[in-house]
């Protein structure tokens, strides 16, 4: 049904003299379990859908979108359009991208996925529960225990020859359980994600949710020292994709990165190789297309330490003389376009996380941050964070630690890494889905008493 | 939006296999908003959000869904099958609705919608040269201008029947300011629940100049000193802290199932006696604002601690069945995509007897926090964290030198008994808030507060 309207929708477009037109469709279906105390205490079911328009008008492009679909939406669509390129002073080249080059195919859609019991979905977080609080008296309640499933398809198609369409779903549980002990509280998060229901691990939440809570109970601030860091996988992974911004070229181009000018240069220590791999299967940020429907390739950002390549979308491309790196990015129907990676890594070393941890005479092991929206400047590089974790004396893991903060520059700690661990790890808690190992860092500011 | 015999329809249906109370929220809403880059427009949007949700309660438990189809039979098949995922006991219901649109307060002048997109860009230029023109150190000014109207019907199984309508608008620029490669960035920005009247009573070339300014300020500022210091924080925006430190422990959503360390307070002493908070969605025009809050409530002013007493959360409708106490009109939601829970609409400390000069005078050595930035907080064991945009030292009671990479951390209960002196210069200002019912518009405010002491993470051993 949508498909005939679009054609309607390019023939009222190209007599409003629109030079090219091109139609984003996205449609998620998605499904949310809580269970509080044995019961389902909030249910979710929905479906939704958009449709993002975009034109060339005179050399500018325009964008406009809409929920609806009836042929006022369709008139929306097109005097929207209109009116936003008409504004437009921007003086970049701007066009669509024609259906060319070669698309990997990509199957992470599983047709199962919705049909798994619904039965089963709900007894999974009501064992879930049972399981944490039998785990340990001291585990109160669950703040969060949560199923989602979600289903997600869209389309890209244009007048200059792009057809492309992709289907992906997953599944993803969570627990955060409530720890008190001597009137110290404590939380922690445990998660399992996949696109079989019957694949994810309840055990494995559980452990690692209780080990987060627990770990933390009695932690404290220490003095505020400058001392080595130890950044366990998962923290370094969010630290590092709260920077990612940096690599766009569209920031790089409007002197808002300062990687202006450094490709070819040593912008961090040799054990640095950032990956970016749109193919990687099993992984949750796998695509065949971008969002402007230019095929994606695999490619290193960072290669022992030298900066590589921006990520481009088709204007940004043009722009910088280049061909996009199938890095353009939409948030939803309702974004404009953008550039962001998929999946992307740090190589891992080569050495385990217990041997680096044992190089240090005393330092601080960071397993988590928060506020990391908020204390950091992506443009300067300067960070100030709230984060957690242990004491590290002698080379052993020591007391937990926590009301503390960990200061430095983006660009100055990429070049103090002293080791990198072998622990690769992706975090769905990153703003992409990243993945890092564990390493070591000479020294930073912590802050406390 | 939809004819009463529908959205009766709709909520029969919801409540045909079981559930005791059934809600619909119908949103349409319009966005726009603007792009500028140093000076040339980039990007511009503008479209069309619409779509329906129905909620049903089972007493604790309640099934939420939505969609963009709202064709009727789409809606009643929907509700239905909401009302199977509760397995509960099918009653017999019977809704009269009362019209309820009396209440009609934030009077919009000018309609965005109305306004042709050149005046918008007209203005945002305005800001641009401003904030390009103050220093030869700025290389870099981003302009962004955003208006919506949301309007929304909300009923329920109870009779209630309200429509509402929602302007906003909001215009910010950002920017950095570079020297010798190192870059530093300042962003301002003003919105209010009016309408483009706004921009009659704004002095956005103002806005532009202070982003600049505070840019430049911090390309001279010096690493902020680790350690525990006391710290005043300015008016304004500075109300982030207590939004933060406290706001999100207030809500039912937190309180409800015992996740706040507030949980069970009420009536006892949780601030220093200089303290009085209040989340107010009623006042004219304000960000937060609206004339009812998303479950079809009127707004009202919730005192939520007077002279340090904890008098009050904010509850929504479900949570408020768990706590056994009634709504305090602080359900809202960022779309239909969402189910409302309690949230803050504008949330302020009042005035105090102090004066600012004496906060700082009263201080040796501390931090001075004139903007800051964003924060978050975990409401279950009051841990949060919020960002210093621009910082001064101030030594032997006088302000000195900009500092930067400031991060103030601390626990809610614990700042809020280190308030020392509040003073008496009360500005609003304005925020973005996210949480489990979406990121929504959320007003701040407080007078300049000294707090005895608080974590200030920075980089310099003091």
């Amino acid at each position: 049904m949508i498909r005939i309207q679009i054609d309607s929708l390019f023939d009222k477009g190209r007599a409003k003299g629109f030079t090219a037109q091109e139609v984003y469709y996205q449609e998620n279906k998605k499904l949310t379990i809580s269970v509080f105390e044995g019961q389902v205490d909030k249910f979710t079911l929905s479906e939704d859908g958009g449709l993002s328009y975009r034109v060339i008008h005179g050399g500018k492009m325009g964008y406009a979108y809409s929920e609806r679909f009836d042929d006022e939406a369709m008139d929306l669509l097109l005097n929207e359009a209109h009116g936003n390129a008409e504004v437009i002073e921007s003086e970049d080249e701007v066009f669509l991208h024609d259906g060319s080059g070669t698309y990997v195919e990509i199957d992470d859609f599983n047709p199962e996925l919705t049909k798994q019991s619904m039965d089963d979905k709900i007894k999974f977080l009501i064992d879930l529960e049972n399981d944490l609080r039998a785990y340990d008296s001291r585990i109160k309640r669950l703040s969060y225990n949560n199923y989602v499933e979600v289903e997600s398809s869209k389309f890209i198609v244009n007048t200059e020859g792009l057809d492309v369409e992709d289907k992906s779903n997953y599944c993803m549980a969570y627990a955060m359980p409530v720890v008190e002990s001597d009137g110290d509280t404590r939380t922690g998060l445990g998660y399992d994600i996949g696109n079989d229901f019957y694949a994810l691990s309840r055990s494995k939440i559980t452990e690692a949710a209780a080990r987060e809570s627990l770990g933390m109970l009695g932690a404290e601030p220490i003095s505020s020292k400058t001392c080595p860091i130890v950044l366990k996988n998962e923290a370094f992974a969010q630290l590092f994709s709260a920077f990612m911004g940096i690599f766009s070229a569209d920031r790089v181009q409007k002197d808002m990165s300062a990687l202006k000018g450094k490709i070819g240069q040593k912008i961090a220590v040799d054990m640095i190789t950032l990956i970016e791999d749109p193919h990687m299967s099993g992984a949750m940020a796998s695509a065949s297309f971008d969002a402007e429907g230019v095929p994606t390739v695999p490619k290193r950002l960072i290669e022992n330490g030298v900066l590589k390549t921006y990520l481009y979308n088709l204007k940004t491309a043009k722009k910088g003389g280049v061909n996009s790196t199938g890095n353009a990015s939409k948030g939803s129907y309702k974004g404009t376009i953008g550039t962001a990676p998929s999946n992307i890594y740090i190589e891992p070393g080569d050495v385990s996380f217990d041997e680096m941890v044992s190089s240090i005479d005393e330092g601080v092991l960071i397993v988590g941050f928060q506020g990391l929206h908020a204390g950091l400047d992506s443009i300067s590089g300067d960070f100030s964070l709230q984060c957690h974790g242990f004491e590290v004396g002698n080379g052993k893991i020591g007391k937990p630690v926590s009301q503390i903060t960990v200061s430095g520059n983006f660009f100055e700690m990429i070049n103090e890494i002293e080791r990198v661990a072998d622990d690769l790890i992706f975090s769905i808690m990153a703003n992409d889905y990243m993945g890092a190992p564990s390493i070591t860092i000479k020294k930073m500011a912590i802050s406390g008493i | 939006m939809l004819e009463q015999r529908l959205v009766r329809e709709v909520l029969l249906a919801a409540l045909s296999k079981g559930g005791d109370f059934a809600e619909i929220y119908v949103e349409d809403r319009f966005n726009t908003s603007i792009e500028m880059i140093k000076g040339k427009i980039e990007k511009t949007l503008s479209g069309r959000d619409y779509g329906v949700g129905i909620r049903i309660f089972s007493g604790l438990n309640s099934v939420y869904t939505y969609t963009n189809n709202s064709n009727p039979l789409n809606l009643v098949e929907v509700a239905k099958k909401a009302s199977i995922a509760l397995k509960g006991i099918p009653v017999s219901a019977k809704i009269n609705f009362q019209m309820d649109n009396s209440k009609e307060s934030h009077i919009i002048k000018t309609d965005p919608q109305s306004v042709p997109k050149n005046i918008k860009v007209d203005l945002m230029r305005k800001g641009f040269e401003a904030a390009y023109g103050l220093d030869s150190r700025v290389n870099q000014v981003v302009v962004n201008y955003m208006d919506y109207t949301q309007n929304v019907l909300i009923a329920n199984s109870e009779g209630k029947f309200v429509e509402d309508e929602r302007t906003r608008t909001r215009y910010t620029v950002s920017a950095v300011a570079e020297k010798n490669g190192a870059m530093q960035t300042g962003s301002i920005g003003k919105g209010s629940g009016k309408g483009f009247e706004l921009y009659e009573e704004t002095d956005v070339e103002m806005i532009g100049r202070e982003a600049a300014r505070i840019a430049c300020t911090m390309l001279d500022a010096r690493p902020a000193p680790s350690g525990k210091f006391p710290v005043v924080i300015d008016n304004k925006f500075g109300g982030v802290i207590f939004h933060e430190a406290c706001g999100h422990g207030l809500e039912a959503t937190s309180v409800a199932k015992g996740n706040s360390v507030f949980a069970g307070k009420l009536g006892q002493k949780i601030a220093s006696d200089i303290v009085t908070a209040v989340d107010d969605g009623t006042v004219l025009n304000e960000w937060g604002s609206a004339n009812y809050d998303d479950e079809g409530m009127p707004t009202q002013r919730n005192v939520l601690i007077e002279n340090g007493i904890l008098k009050s959360y904010m509850i929504d409708k479900l949570n408020g069945r768990r706590m056994n106490m009634p709504s305090t009109g602080s359900a809202r939601r960022q779309s239909y995509k969402f189910a409302p829970t309690s949230r803050m609409t504008n949330t302020y400390i009042l005035n105090g007897n102090s004066k600012f000069e004496d906060m700082i005078q009263s201080i040796d050595k501390g931090l001075y926090a004139k903007y800051l930035g964003g924060g978050s907080v975990n409401t279950a064991t009051g841990e949060f964290n919020f960002a210093v945009q621009e910082g001064y030292m101030i030594e032997n009671g006088k302000i000195t030198v900009p500092v930067k990479g400031a991060t103030l951390i601390g626990t809610g209960m614990d700042i809020l008994n280190r308030i020392e002196m509040v003073s008496d210069n009360f500005e609003s200002s304005e925020g973005m808030c996210g949480s489990i019912s979406g990121s929504i518009p959320a007003g701040l405010g407080q007078p300049a507060l000294k707090v005895s002491e608080i974590t200030v993470g920075g980089r310099e051993e003091a």
